[in-house]
Formats: structure tokens, C-alpha cells, sequence
């Protein structure tokens, strides 16, 4: 072979290997999809140090974006959740964003960051990553969207929490003053025990030999629409299959849909929120019928050390309801002082984002933002 | 909307006196405390926690302090403290004796300035200071680069006069070596 | 007889007495290879005082703006606190995981710096795993995780069809919610 033909040679070599290493930008590639009538435009995409790489045959789609979106609607939307695919057909190919919590007026522009990374086989033809709408909230809580990731309801739920918290902390800067005001801040702040969880669902999860079951202790809310009868899941080991709990419907509504707060403690007495167990009605649950919460799934759990828990026990409390003509009902403020749960449900996306307010600006900043709506 | 209105004059004119005071006393002084507690400690997180933390201990001593004008020096100083606490609360000790910094290898006529690219000088920066014990690279910023008189870095350091004229000349002269053995 | 090395640093920089200057002076007029010493460290001192560089790879403006709200987070939790149990206060509730990052986009072993949730036998197919470091998904030999860098999480837990990550983001403050599918 000539030395020409080797130079070549190497010269192609070369550059496939930069090809298949070398992170390019996958710009060109990305897609924002948005129906004709969609109440959000977008105005603009910083796909930024968005980048591709190949590893085997899939592509890592490392996605560092901030969108901005106008809204077109006449009304004030509240919030926005964006589902973003890579790929459908395997894990690692699809995600949603979801931001609660907003104020933005008809006509003004606002951001949508995604930070995601997502799995795409190389060979798939067609734009690397789509951006799709799946709903949009508005003030007057009217929504808009094809709602497949039932962002419509999750959505609502943070609005109503969010408004019920706002409520509630005017009445504390009223009652009780600005000092009052701050130390509820900083105790969202604060750093709350929180574990860290494994979860791996469908019909593969198989129950190891020698589980047990543990029953859960249901904590009844007043006024709550479903009433917690019981509840169990099989803990093997470290490993927590199939958590379910079983409700009444003490409401003179059908209810389509609930989720039941799920807390674990373990040996030392350290309760913890493991997470939310859906519901599974096949059909809605009629006044006084009984319904299960199922999560079909196994789950392991570890402490902040990184230790594993193994549940000793288990709590369970309603958290929504979704029923059949659409309203929701959510845990009343007062519920969230209870002392037995005070520490362990985690704060609400608005908390959460007053918090940051006052962290970031200060207590005048938070009590401007109180008084805006 | 009424009552939260009324509200809205919650911070009396004194406290927010106080506040912008604080937050001017921040703003002017944040940039050059965290680089001090950067050089001492060598680590960006650890050098931001003890930087919150200066400036923490020094507004809530705040009454203590007699004269606004000399804020700057009694930063450095409850900076400096702080920073020397923690490498000797973590152990992190990682320097070499005057004996074992050698003599240059060249001649002292060129200055090393004069041939050291940007990010070479930033990484020889960081590596000379490693050298010096903790207090002699207190000792070398708050005098050669705070300019603080040698009394007040004794003062900053806790120590006599005689003890930081020792640091200080000891941290300059490893400091030197090492520059000198660094040049190309 | 020449000076010790150490006098002509203290010289350089002003820190003798001034009889102990005085001497010096006066050999320093004879001696040429002690003066270009002192000018050494005069030049020294003098480099040193411009390094006033920040470190590599930090956004200034972002890192002074989170020291700033943590100062006036501790400070008003001093004045908050009393007998009773202080709450625990992330000094960096919001910091940037561009260590963790770092890692990460180095290769496909993960959470080196955590110990690793195992998985157990009776787990099958992917595995979705929510940890400070982010929400991490395994199928196969496989993994990938989501990571969010501009945020921290504030909040984790499993969901009906995998995870759910409450972050807050570290310029705007506002609250992203992610949902990491594990089928």
C-alpha cells in the first residue's frame, strides 16, 4: 500500500472515530412541536450546550435548553408541562418538565428550562428529540392540551396547593408578622430526611421468597372524600413490592381518580415519604363503593447516607382526589400542621418557590409576592 | 388584599438602614474575602462555605465593630480565622520546610512574569501557595496582597509581631524558590 | 558577610527595624547579587498583589448571588433560633452538582461518590433510581442519568410510572417538575 493510500486510510479512520466520540450539536435536529391552536408559541429556543453522543449503537441526547414560550391566550396560564421524546419505545426515551407556580399574562413571554438526558437508538430517522405540549393550566383553572401524561390533573392539584398556601401564609403575615412569616420560610428551607428510592415497575418484579407483610396504618383526614380502610405491601429484604391500600368513598360523588401519600419508617423510628401510590379503579368509584391504591411495582429504598431502609412500618394518607366531574379535592392546610406529618410531607412547588424568593431577595421580596395574587 | 397591604410597611426605616448596611458591607467586601479564604484554603467549595460563614460571624458581632472604616481589616481578620480553623479542624496540612524549598536553579536576573502564560500563572499561584504552611500563606496575602500593616496581621493571625515577620519572611523566600524553579 | 535570605524578604516588603534597615542599606549599596535579590522579592510581592484572578470555571456573578442569600439565610436563622432544636440549613441549597456532572459525562459508572443502590434480584427489566445526585435509569448494562445542573433537588419520590423530581433552579428560582418514565 502506498503511503498516500495509508495517509488517507488514516486520515478516514480518524475521522470516524472523531465522528463517533466528538459531541456535536444536535440543533438542527430538535424539534418543537406546538398544535396550530396551542395558547403558548414559542418565541424562542437556546438549545445552548445541548449536545449528541454516540455510545454503541444509541445516541445520549444531553439536552441544556431553556425555551421561551408566549403566552397567546387571553387568560393568565398557571402552568405549563412539555413532553420531551427522544424515543418512545424503550426507557430512557421519553420525560416530561412540568412548571407550576407561574403568573404569566396574556402576551408576555416566559422560560421552560429542560435539563434531561435521553437514550435514542442511532438509527431511528426523524429529528433526534420532539418537544410536545401536553398541557397548559389557566387561571380560571380551564385547560388546554391532549393531557396523555394527565398533566391536567397534576397540574390543578398544584394550583389549588398553591393557592391554599399563599392563602395561608397571608393569614400568617396578618396574624402573626413578618418574623412569623420567616420562620416558616426556613423551615422549608430547611433540609427535610429524604430517601432515596429505586423503583422498577411491570410484570417482570417478582416477590423474592421469605417477604412479609406489612400493613399500613392509615391516617384519616377530616373532611377527605375517601375514607383509608387498609393497606399492605410485602417487604423482602430491603426490597418493598406492590404497596397497596384499600379505600371507601364516604362522598355522594363518583370518583375517578386518588393517590395515597405513602410514608415508611424505619428500625430507628426515622419516618420518611416513600412516595405516592395511584390508584387503580377500572372504572369510577361510585358514593360508599371501595377502591385499591396499587403501585405494581418493586421498590427499594436508602437513606441520605445511602444506607438501605428496610420498612419497619408504613402510613398511608390520602393526598388527591380527582372526581369524576373533574374537581379535585386536596388535604386542607390544617391538615398539613399536624405534627405527624408537618416534617415529612414535603412542601408544596409554590412553598417551594416563595421559599426560594425569600432566600434569594429577601423578606421584602416574599411579602410583595404575597400581595401580588 | 387590605390587611396585606398594611403589611407591606412591615420593615421599619431603622431595620432597613441596617439591612442596606449589611448588604453594602457584603456587596463591597464579598469578591475580595473569598479570594483571601480561597488562597488559604485552595478549594472553591470550601472557600464559599467559609466565605458565608466570615461574613455571618462578622454581622452578627457586628456592635463590636467601633469604627465602619476599618470593616475591611476586621473581615480579613475573622476570615482569616476562620479559614485557619478549618485546615486545622480538617487536617489539611500540605507544605514543605524552608530547608526543603531548595535554591533557584537559575539566574535571578529574568523575572519569572515576563514569561508566564495566564493559566500556567493562575496554576503556579495555587501550587506555591501549597507550600506554605496555613499561617505563612495567611501571613503573605494579608501583607503582600490586603497590604495590611505587619501589626495588624499579627493581630488578624493572633500572634507577635516577631512570630508574623517570621511567617511573612519565610512564605516569601519559599515563595520565591518556587517561582524560580518553575521557570522554563 | 551577606545577609540571611529571610532579612532580605523582610527588607523587600518594609517589616525591619529601622536600625536593621539602616545596615542593610548600606551593604545592599555595595552588593550587587543581595540588591537583585531584594528586587526579586520586590517583583514577587508585586505579581502576587495582581493575581487577583478568580478561580478557573466559576460564574462569578451566580456564586456571589447563592453566597449572598445563604448569608441572609444564616443570618436570619441566628435570629430564629432559640433553646429549642435548630433546623439543619444547607449552606448550598441550590449549589451547581458540576463535580457530579463532571463524573458522569466521563463515562457510564455512576455515583462513585454514593454508595449505589444494588440491584436486587427480584428487580427485572429498568430500574429507575432518584438519589441527591439525580434520577438515574438502568436497563441492561445500561445507564443514564438525568441530572440537573443549573438546580437542586428538593424533592424525590416515586411516582405511578417511575420518579419525580421536584428541582429548583438556581438562576430563576423557579420549580421544575420532572418525570422520569420507567417504561
Amino acid at each position: 500500500m502506498s503511503m498516500r493510500s495509508k495517509l488517507v486510510i488514516a486520515a478516514w479512520v480518524a475521522a470516524s472515530v472523531w465522528a463517533q466520540n466528538e459531541a456535536q450539536r444536535p440543533a438542527s435536529s430538535l424539534k418543537v412541536n406546538f398544535p396550530k391552536d396551542s395558547p403558548v408559541a414559542l418565541v424562542g429556543a437556546d438549545w445552548g450546550e445541548s449536545q449528541q453522543s454516540a455510545r454503541g449503537s444509541a445516541l445520549v441526547l444531553d439536552l441544556r435548553t431553556s425555551l421561551t414560550l408566549r403566552n397567546l391566550a387571553p387568560r393568565a396560564i398557571r402552568g405549563v408541562t412539555l413532553l420531551v421524546v427522544a424515543q418512545a419505545m424503550t426507557p430512557g426515551g421519553k420525560a416530561s418538565v412540568s412548571v407550576p407556580g407561574l403568573d404569566v399574562k396574556p402576551g408576555e413571554t416566559f422560560p421552560v428550562r429542560i435539563d434531561l438526558r435521553l437514550l435514542r437508538p442511532s438509527s431511528t430517522p426523524g429529528p433526534l428529540v420532539e418537544v410536545e405540549l401536553d398541557g397548559v393550566l389557566f387561571d380560571d383553572l380551564s385547560f388546554y392540551g391532549p393531557n396523555r401524561l394527565n398533566s391536567r390533573r397534576l397540574m390543578t392539584v398544584w394550583e389549588l396547593e398553591a393557592r391554599r398556601d399563599r392563602q395561608y401564609y397571608r393569614q400568617v403575615l396578618e396574624t402573626a408578622g413578618a418574623e412569623a412569616l420567616r420562620r416558616h420560610m426556613l423551615e422549608i428551607l430547611a433540609e427535610r430526611p429524604r430517601l432515596d428510592v429505586q423503583v422498577s415497575r411491570g410484570r417482570a418484579t417478582a416477590v423474592a421468597p421469605g417477604g412479609r407483610s406489612v400493613e399500613f396504618a392509615c391516617l384519616q383526614l377530616p373532611g377527605a372524600p375517601l375514607e383509608l380502610l387498609r393497606g399492605e405491601a410485602v417487604v423482602s429484604g430491603s426490597e418493598t413490592f406492590t404497596p397497596k391500600v384499600e379505600v371507601r368513598n364516604r362522598s355522594n360523588r363518583p370518583v375517578r381518580y386518588f393517590e395515597v401519600a405513602w410514608l415508611v419508617r424505619d428500625r430507628f423510628g426515622r419516618q420518611y415519604l416513600a412516595g405516592a401510590i395511584p390508584a387503580a379503579p377500572e372504572r369510577p368509584l361510585d358514593p360508599g363503593g371501595r377502591g385499591l391504591a396499587l403501585q405494581q411495582a418493586s421498590l427499594r429504598f436508602a437513606s441520605g447516607s445511602g444506607q438501605p431502609l428496610t420498612p419497619e412500618s408504613m402510613s398511608g394518607v390520602l393526598a388527591q382526589v380527582e372526581f369524576a366531574d373533574g374537581e379535585i379535592w386536596i388535604p386542607d392546610r390544617s391538615v398539613l400542621e399536624d405534627p405527624r406529618l408537618r416534617r415529612l410531607l414535603p412542601p408544596s412547588a409554590e412553598e417551594q418557590r416563595l421559599a426560594e424568593i425569600y432566600r434569594r431577595h429577601g423578606l421584602a421580596a416574599l411579602i410583595e409576592e404575597l400581595k401580588k395574587r | 388584599m387590605a390587611a396585606v397591604a398594611s403589611m407591606g410597611e412591615a420593615l421599619e426605616p431603622a431595620l432597613q438602614g441596617a439591612l442596606e448596611w449589611e448588604d453594602r458591607l457584603v456587596a463591597e467586601n464579598l469578591r475580595r474575602i473569598f479570594l483571601l479564604i480561597y488562597r488559604i484554603v485552595g478549594n472553591v467549595p470550601d472557600a464559599q462555605d467559609l466565605t458565608q460563614e466570615t461574613f455571618i460571624k462578622a454581622l452578627q458581632r457586628r456592635e463590636q465593630l467601633r469604627d465602619a472604616e476599618r470593616a475591611a481589616h476586621w473581615l480579613s481578620r475573622i476570615a482569616t480565622n476562620t479559614a485557619l480553623d478549618f485546615l486545622r479542624r480538617h487536617g489539611r496540612l500540605n507544605w514543605c520546610e524552608l530547608e526543603e524549598a531548595g535554591e533557584p536553579l537559575v539566574s535571578p536576573l529574568e523575572s519569572p512574569e515576563e514569561r508566564i502564560l495566564e493559566a500556567e500563572r493562575r496554576q503556579w499561584l495555587e501550587e506555591a501557595l501549597q507550600t506554605l504552611t496555613p499561617r505563612e500563606r495567611a501571613a503573605l496575602i494579608l501583607r503582600d496582597v490586603e497590604d495590611l500593616p505587619a501589626e495588624e496581621v499579627a493581630r488578624c493571625l493572633n500572634c507577635s509581631k516577631a512570630t508574623v515577620r517570621s511567617h511573612i519572611a519565610n512564605a516569601r523566600v519559599k515563595f520565591r524558590r518556587f517561582l524560580a524553579k518553575r521557570r522554563p | 558577610m551577606h545577609p540571611r535570605e529571610t532579612e532580605l524578604a523582610l527588607y523587600a516588603g518594609g517589616e525591619l527595624a529601622w536600625w536593621r534597615r539602616w545596615r542593610l542599606s548600606r551593604h545592599l549599596a555595595r552588593c550587587e547579587s543581595c540588591r537583585m535579590q531584594v528586587e526579586e522579592f520586590g517583583r514577587g510581592r508585586q505579581w502576587l498583589r495582581e493575581q487577583d484572578e478568580l478561580p478557573p470555571g466559576i460564574n462569578w456573578s451566580r456564586l456571589a448571588a447563592e453566597m449572598k442569600a445563604n448569608i441572609r439565610l444564616g443570618l436570619a436563622a441566628g435570629e430564629c433560633v432559640g433553646p429549642v432544636r435548630q433546623p439543619p440549613l444547607r449552606w448550598r441549597p441550590a449549589a451547581l452538582v458540576l463535580p457530579v456532572l463532571l463524573l458522569v459525562l466521563a463515562g457510564w459508572v455512576l455515583q462513585i461518590w454514593h454508595p449505589p443502590l444494588r440491584r436486587p434480584a427480584g428487580m427485572r427489566g429498568p430500574v429507575v433510581t432518584a438519589t441527591a445526585a439525580g434520577v438515574e435509569l438502568r436497563q441492561g448494562g445500561a445507564v443514564l442519568t438525568l441530572l440537573h445542573p443549573h438546580a437542586s433537588d428538593v424533592g424525590r419520590f416515586a411516582s405511578g410510572e417511575g420518579v419525580r423530581v421536584r428541582y429548583v433552579d438556581a438562576e430563576t428560582g423557579m420549580v421544575t417538575i420532572s418525570h422520569v418514565y420507567a417504561q
